[in-house]
C-alpha cells in the first residue's frame, strides 16, 4: 500500500459518508456547467432577451460560485472534525504534519476531481436535453445542440481552482495539534450549550421585530427592509435552534411522567446528546432553504402577471402621434390592416392633447377634454365625468401614483401662460399615462376649447400635444406581431441614434406581454437552478448529519437492543429523531419565506399568494419523499448486525 | 536503553492534580517490563508520556540517550515511526483499511517499497498467526485477531521500543493469553524492549520485571524468577499490599 492508495482507501472505502456531498458537488459543477453552455452559445446573443439571459447567467455563475465554495468548504471542515481520532492514531505511528496534510489534500482532490468529471461529464451527455429545456422554459425558439470548448474549459479551470484552494486550505482546520487530544477525538461527548433567558427573550422580540417589518414593508422602503430584515432574521435564526433546542429539551426532560415514559428518554437524552450539532445543522438548513424557496417562489409569482398586464394596458394597442408625424394615415392604415389580417376585432378611440406648464412647479401638463376622457370612459366601461369650468381631474402617472393621490390630494393648480386656475375635483380612471410624455388633466370642453397649446422649448425633453389612437381589443394576447413594422422602425432608430426619436410611439400588448413573460421566465429558469443548487444542499447537510454519527448510532442501538427495545420501538425513536431533523428546518424555512411573500407582495399589484403556495407545497413534498429515502437507509445500516 | 528520571506531571485545572511524582527507572535493553498499580495511579499517564503524545512537568525521558521532547516536531513524528511501536487497549485499527493494509500502515508513512512491506507482511504476519486473515477489514475478525493485528502493526518496522496499553483489557481469557504469548515471543525473538501497562496479573506474569506505582510515585518491583506460578502469586501479593479496591484486581485465573 503506497500512500496514494491510502488516501484513495480513505475515500473509496468511506463512499458511503462522501455520497451526498459528493452528490451535490457534482450537482453544482453541473448547473455551473449548464448555465456556462448557455452563455457561450452563439445562438443567444441575438435579441435583447437573450443578452439579458446571459447577464443574468453570468450573475447566477458567480453566486453559484460563492456558494459552491462556501458549501464545500464548511462539508470538508465538518468531515475532518469526526476523524481526529483516526489522525490521533496515525500521528502516533508517526505521520508528520506535513504528511497528514498531503493525506487530506489528496483525498478532497480525489472527491473534487471526481465530482467534476461527473458533474461535467453528465452535464455533456445531456446537453442536447438542457438547451432543449431551457429554450422551452425561457421561451427561447430553439437553441440547436452546440458544444464548444469555452464552456468546458471555463467550468474545468473554475472548479479546480476551487478545489485546489479548499483542499490546500482545509489542513488547517485541524487546529488541535495536541496529539493526545486527537486519540480522544470525537468520542467524547460534546457540551451542552448554555441557555440563557435573556438571550432566549432577546431573540423571540427579535423574531417578532423582523416579522413586523416584513409585513409592513411597502414598495418605497422595500430595499431599506431587506437590509435590516436578513441579517436580522439570519443571527435570530441561529439563536432560536441553539436556544430554543436546549429550552424544549429541558423543559420535556423536567416532566418526568412524560421523560420516563416508553422510548421519550432514548429519544431525548439522543438529541440532548447532539445538541450543539443539531443546532449549527438546523441553521445552515433553515437559512438555505429559505433562500430557495424565495428565489424560485418570486420568479414563480413573477411568471403570472396577466391580470397586472391587462390593468396596465387598457387598450391592447396604442399610437402616439407627435407634430411632425407625415405617416400619421399610413401607419394608421398599417395597424388597422394588421388587424384585419389577423380577424381581430376591435373598437377604435382617438384624442388630440393639448400643453400648458404648471405655474407653481414649472412642469409641463396635458390636457384632455372631458367629452374626449367620457368617450374613452365608455369604450372602457368607467363611469363619464362631469367637470365645471374651474375644475379638474387629475390623471394619475400610475397604478401607485392613484393610491399615492388618493392618500395625499392636489387641491388647486394655476395654468400657465394662460392663468387658467383650476380646483382638483379627483382622480380620474384612464390609465394613459404610458402615452403623455407628463402629468394629465381633464378639463371641461369650454377650457380646452379656449386654451392655446404651449410649448416650454427650454425644457430638455419638451412635452408636445399629441393625437392618440387606441384600438381596445378582447384577445390582446394575440396582439403580438400587429404593426411589427412600425415596432420595428422604432428599434432600427433606437440603434442608430438613442437621443433622437420618431415623431411617433407604438406599443401593442401582445408584444409587450411576450417580452415581459419572457424576461420573467429567464429569471424564473436562473432561480430555478440556484434554488435546486441550495435546496440539494440543504438536503446533503442532513445527510451528512446523519451518517457522521451513524458508527455512534450503531453501538448505541445495538446496546438498546441488547436490552430489549423491540423493532417497532427502534423505528419509532429513529423516525421521531429523523422527522425532527428533516422538518423543523423546513418548517422555520417555510414561515420565513411566507413573511419573505408577503413583504415581496409590496412589489406587485396582483396577488402572489397561489404561486408561491404551489412551491412551497412543492419543497414540502421533495422533503417529504428524501425523508422516507433516507429513513429506510438509515435504518437498514442501523440495524446491519442487530439479531 | 529507556531511562525515566524524576519524572513529575502536573495537570492544570481548577485544582492542580499532581498525576505523578519524582518517577524515576531504568530499563535495559531487551527487557520487558509491566506497570502495575490501581486506577488512577498514574501509568497510562506514565506511559502516554514514554509515548511522547504527552509532554511532562517536569524530569526526563532518554530513549536510547536521546530525549524526544528536545525533537522539533517533524523530527519527533519521525521518531516515533521508526523507534516506537504501539498496542492499545482498544486495538485503533482503521476501519477503512484491510488487516495487511493495517499493518503495513508505518512502512506507507515511511514510504518504502510495495516489494518490502509484502515480504515484510508475510513474515510477520506467519509468525502471529494471522496469515488466513489479511484480506478480512478489521470489522471481521475477532478481538484476538484485531490485537494481534495491532501487535503486528507495532513491530512490522522493527521499533526499539514496543509500549502495550491495556493490551488484553478488551480481550476474553484465551485471547488475553494468545496475545501476552506473542508479545513475550516478540520479545525473546527480536529482542525488543517492551513497556505494558496492565491491570491484568496473569498478563503481568510473563513481564520480567513488574513495577508498581500508587497515587503517581513508585511503590515496589518485582522481579520474575523461574517459575511463573510463584511470581504470579508474588504480584497478587503486592497489588494486595496496594490496597487498591478488590474491583481493580482482575479474576483470578489458573495458569
Amino acid at each position: 500500500m503506497t500512500f496514494r492508495q491510502f488516501a484513495i482507501y480513505n475515500v473509496v472505502r468511506n463512499k458511503r459518508t462522501y455520497a451526498a456531498y459528493f452528490l451535490s458537488s457534482a450537482f453544482s459543477v453541473l448547473v455551473f456547467f449548464v448555465y456556462a453552455l448557455f452563455i457561450f452559445h452563439p445562438g443567444v446573443n441575438e435579441g435583447v432577451t437573450k443578452q439579458i439571459a446571459v447577464e443574468g447567467m453570468k450573475v447566477a455563475e458567480y453566486i453559484i460560485y460563492v456558494f459552491s465554495f462556501l458549501f464545500i468548504l464548511y462539508s470538508v471542515s465538518a468531515f475532518l472534525k469526526t476523524r481526529h481520532r483516526e489522525f490521533g492514531i496515525l500521528m502516533m505511528h508517526g505521520m508528520s504534519r506535513r504528511q497528514l496534510n498531503s493525506l487530506v489534500f489528496l483525498e478532497n482532490m480525489l472527491i473534487g476531481f471526481s465530482s467534476m468529471v461527473v458533474g461535467i461529464g453528465f452535464g455533456i451527455v445531456f446537453a442536447k436535453v438542457f438547451l432543449m429545456l431551457g429554450a422551452h422554459i425561457m421561451n427561447f425558439v430553439d437553441l440547436p445542440f452546440y458544444l464548444s470548448w469555452k464552456p468546458l474549459i471555463l467550468t474545468l479551470v473554475a472548479f479546480f481552482v476551487l478545489f485546489l484552494v479548499i483542499s490546500t486550505m482545509t489542513p488547517l482546520f485541524i487546529r488541535s495539534s495536541k496529539l493526545i487530544d486527537l486519540l480522544k477525538g470525537t468520542t467524547k461527548p460534546r457540551k451542552e450549550p448554555k441557555a440563557s433567558v435573556i438571550v432566549s427573550l432577546l431573540t423571540a422580540a427579535a423574531l417578532v421585530m423582523a416579522y413586523y417589518l416584513s409585513v409592513t414593508t411597502t414598495t418605497n422602503n422595500i430595499g431599506q427592509r431587506l437590509l435590516m430584515v436578513v441579517p436580522l432574521t439570519i443571527v435570530t435564526t441561529y439563536f432560536l435552534f441553539s436556544q430554543l433546542s436546549i429550552f424544549v429539551t429541558r423543559l420535556l426532560k423536567r416532566k418526568q411522567n412524560f421523560y420516563l415514559r416508553s422510548t421519550n428518554m432514548i429519544t431525548l437524552s439522543d438529541l440532548a446528546y447532539k445538541m450543539k450539532d443539531n443546532a449549527r445543522m438546523f441553521f445552515l438548513v433553515s437559512i438555505v432553504s429559505t433562500v430557495a424557496f424565495c428565489a424560485i417562489g418570486s420568479f414563480a409569482a413573477m411568471k403570472s402577471m396577466d391580470k397586472q398586464f391587462a390593468k396596465e394596458f387598457p387598450f391592447a394597442i396604442n399610437y402616439v402621434s407627435k407634430p411632425g408625424d407625415q405617416a400619421f394615415h399610413q401607419h394608421v392604415q398599417t395597424i388597422e390592416q394588421d388587424l384585419t389580417a389577423k380577424h381581430l376585432s376591435y373598437k377604435k378611440v382617438s384624442l388630440t392633447t393639448k400643453v400648458q406648464d404648471s405655474g407653481k412647479t414649472k412642469i409641463p401638463v396635458t390636457l384632455i377634454s372631458v367629452r374626449d376622457y367620457n368617450r374613452f370612459a365608455q369604450v372602457l366601461g368607467f363611469s363619464p365625468l362631469e367637470v365645471k369650468d374651474d375644475e379638474a381631474y387629475v390623471v394619475p402617472t400610475s397604478i401607485d401614483g392613484a393610491k399615492e393621490l388618493k392618500k395625499h390630494p392636489i387641491r388647486s393648480t394655476t395654468l400657465e401662460p394662460s392663468g387658467k386656475a383650476l380646483k382638483i375635483a379627483g382622480v380620474a380612471n384612464l390609465v394613459l399615462y404610458k402615452y403623455f410624455d407628463s402629468n394629465s388633466l381633464v378639463v371641461s370642453d369650454a377650457v380646452f376649447n379656449q386654451l392655446q397649446s404651449h410649448v416650454n422649448k427650454d425644457n430638455p425633453y419638451p412635452t408636445t400635444p399629441v393625437t392618440y389612437v387606441g384600438y381596445k381589443v378582447e384577445d390582446w394576447k394575440a396582439t403580438d406581431g400587429i404593426g411589427a413594422k412600425l415596432s420595428k422602425n422604432i428599434r432600427a432608430q433606437f440603434k442608430k441614434d438613442p437621443e433622437t426619436s420618431l415623431p411617433y410611439k407604438y406599443t401593442a400588448a401582445g408584444e409587450e406581454y411576450k417580452l415581459s413573460e419572457q424576461m420573467y421566465s429567464i429569471m424564473f429558469f436562473i432561480a430555478l437552478l440556484i434554488g435546486a443548487v441550495f435546496f440539494i444542499a440543504a438536503g446533503s447537510f442532513l445527510y451528512f448529519r446523519l451518517y457522521a454519527d451513524l458508527e455512534r448510532d450503531q453501538r448505541h442501538y445495538h446496546a438498546i437492543t441488547k436490552i430489549g427495545l423491540t423493532n417497532k420501538e427502534l423505528n419509532k425513536t429513529v423516525t421521531i429523531q429523523l422527522s425532527l431533523l428533516f422538518f423543523v428546518p423546513i418548517l422555520v424555512a417555510v414561515i420565513h419565506s411566507a413573511f419573505a411573500f408577503v413583504a415581496l407582495q409590496s412589489l406587485f399589484a396582483v396577488s402572489i399568494f397561489s404561486a408561491t403556495l404551489w412551491v412551497l407545497l412543492f419543497f414540502i413534498a421533495v422533503q417529504i419523499i428524501y425523508f422516507f429515502l433516507i429513513r429506510f437507509l438509515y435504518l437498514k445500516h442501523l440495524k446491519a448486525g442487530i439479531v | 536503553m529507556l531511562s525515566v528520571k524524576e519524572l513529575t506531571k502536573v495537570y492544570e485545572g481548577k485544582i492542580a492534580h499532581r498525576a505523578l511524582e519524582n518517577i524515576s527507572f531504568e530499563v535495559s535493553e531487551g527487557e520487558f517490563i509491566g506497570i502495575m498499580g490501581p486506577s488512577g495511579s498514574g501509568k497510562t499517564t506514565l506511559l502516554n508520556m514514554i509515548a511522547t503524545i504527552d509532554r511532562p512537568t517536569a524530569g526526563e525521558i532518554l530513549i536510547d540517550r536521546k530525549n524526544p521532547f528536545e525533537l522539533k516536531k517533524n523530527d519527533l513524528a519521525t521518531f516515533r515511526r521508526r523507534e516506537l511501536g504501539f498496542v492499545f487497549q482498544d486495538f485503533n485499527l482503521l476501519e477503512t483499511l484491510t488487516v495487511e493494509e493495517n499493518i503495513v500502515l508505518p512502512l506507507t508513512l515511511e514510504r518504502v517499497s510495495v516489494k518490502i512491506m509484502k515480504e515484510k507482511v508475510k513474515t510477520v504476519a506467519k509468525k502471529l498467526g494471522i496469515e488466513s486473515i489479511l484480506n478480512k477489514r478489521t470489522y471481521e475478525v475477532s478481538g484476538g485477531q484485531a490485537q494481534r493485528t495491532a501487535i503486528a502493526r507495532a513491530i512490522i518496522h522493527s521499533p526499539k521500543l514496543l509500549l502495550a496499553d491495556e493490551p488484553t483489557g478488551n480481550l476474553d481469557s484465551k485471547a488475553s493469553k494468545d496475545v501476552m504469548q506473542t508479545l513475550s515471543n516478540i520479545n525473546k525473538e527480536f529482542a525488543t524492549t517492551q513497556l505494558m501497562v496492565t491491570h491484568d496479573p496473569q498478563a503481568a506474569s510473563y513481564c520480567q520485571r513488574v513495577i508498581f506505582i500508587k497515587d503517581g510515585a513508585l511503590y515496589n518491583e518485582i522481579h520474575r524468577g523461574d517459575n511463573q506460578k510463584t511470581y504470579y502469586q508474588s504480584i497478587l501479593d503486592v497489588l494486595s499490599l496496594l490496597g487498591g479496591e478488590s474491583g481493580d484486581l482482575s479474576t483470578i485465573r489458573d495458569l
